[in-house]
């Protein structure tokens, strides 16, 4: 007889060492633990769900919950990640998910799905947040004029709204996910960024882009600056990240789309912080 | 017992549909004791509940939620045979008639 309960932090140990651990040897427990230990604060408690079979674990999914503005609107968005089930109890692993699908309250997203699992939630009614990768090739074009870039410390904290201060601190132990503000005369563009490599290719990924259309006047100096600052790097990002960005770019299709379900908002303003692309770099 | 035949004609085309995505040796009878529930995997569970519920709306202009199902232990609950599901069906046109 299985019984599902609500994840708290005290299940961490139960949970890693019967079901994390095994689903992916390179992780730390350390890695897994900010799962149950989310480095931000959320006035939604919930971390999870587990399955469990006389109080051993046999099944999870993590939700990673925060507070953020959308388009100027106080939202609450859970990312659904990490579903996993022991293989004799995948009949009731649809159990663990469904919060993530009947609940209207507040934005769920899955941005890391396999295609098993994007079809599951296509079906039961996730929209497509975003399918493709825009990159920013390099090219011999002078910086625009005027625009300023400040990475990590140097940012002037007073440029960033209260919410990108607020994520600003949330993210700050996170060491692959590297700030920068993008000064232009038209205002302040506040961006994290990971460095990856698809096919060979060095790239550094725009995460969050805030606001999305703040790079319009100063893409090239923030391409310089990050080839300033890690070498020959390819400057890319979900294409719904970034508007009005000069080219030339080329977009390339994601294996699988990102899905985004529940509440409506305006998604295009919704960015990869604040989920587990920002915890392990993924 | 009134909507026995609506359920069951709406059961036997979910599977025909069902059938449909799944490779030869997977497929379902329409047998009332074939199993569902432990045989079928999640997106075969959640294709077959949707195709219910949308065949069921088209056929006799009734709305049921079958989304509760995913809830629960397949294996145990109406999910666990084709008869049960019929049931459950049938039971729901007739509340959502009443």
């Amino acid at each position: 007889m299985t019984e599902l309960v609500p994840v708290v932090p005290a299940m961490f140990d139960a949970i890693h060492d019967h079901l994390l651990r095994p689903l992916n040897p390179r992780f730390t427990p350390e890695m897994w633990r900010l799962l149950f230990h989310r480095p931000w604060t959320s006035r939604e408690p919930m971390l999870g769900f587990a399955l469990l079979d006389k109080d051993r674990p046999v099944g999870f999914a993590s939700y990673l919950c925060s507070d953020q503005e959308i388009e100027g609107r106080a939202v609450t968005v859970c990312n659904f990640n990490t579903w996993v089930v022991d293989p004799p109890y995948r009949a009731q692993a649809m159990s663990l998910a469904m919060p993530a699908v009947k609940r209207r309250d507040m934005v769920f997203t899955n941005l890391t799905a396999l295609p098993e699992v994007h079809q599951i939630f296509s079906r039961l009614g996730y929209r497509e947040l975003d399918s493709r990768v825009r990159m920013h090739w390099p090219f011999p074009a002078l910086p625009e004029r005027g625009v300023r870039v400040h990475f990590g410390h140097a940012i002037p904290q007073s440029l960033l709204s209260p919410a990108d201060q607020e994520l600003h601190r949330a993210h700050a132990g996170l060491p692959h996910l590297l700030a920068v503000l993008v000064e232009t005369p038209e205002g302040a563009c506040y961006v994290r960024y990971s460095l990856k490599r698809w096919r060979r290719i060095p790239e550094a990924r725009l995460q969050h882009v805030s606001p999305r259309t703040g790079l319009a006047g100063g893409m090239r100096a923030l391409q310089w600056a990050l080839f300033r600052r890690h070498g020959r790097v390819v400057v890319s990002h979900d294409s719904r990240l970034v508007a009005d960005a000069p080219g030339p770019f080329t977009d390339r299709r994601m294996p699988v789309a990102r899905l985004v379900g529940g509440a409506r908002v305006v998604t295009e303003s919704l960015s990869n912080a604040y989920s587990e692309i920002a915890l392990y770099n993924i | 017992m009134p909507y026995t035949e609506p359920a069951l004609r709406a059961m036997h085309k979910a599977i025909a549909e069902l059938n449909d995505l799944l490779p030869a040796p997977e497929r379902l009878s329409t047998a009332g004791d074939t199993v569902l529930g432990g045989r079928l995997d999640s997106l075969g569970v959640v294709n077959l509940l949707l195709a219910l519920e949308r065949i069921v709306e088209e056929n006799e202009g009734v709305t049921v939620s079958l989304m509760d199902l995913l809830e629960v232990d397949p294996t145990t609950s109406a999910l666990a045979t084709v008869e049960r599901l019929t049931a459950l069906v049938r039971d729901r046109m007739q509340a959502a008639r009443s």
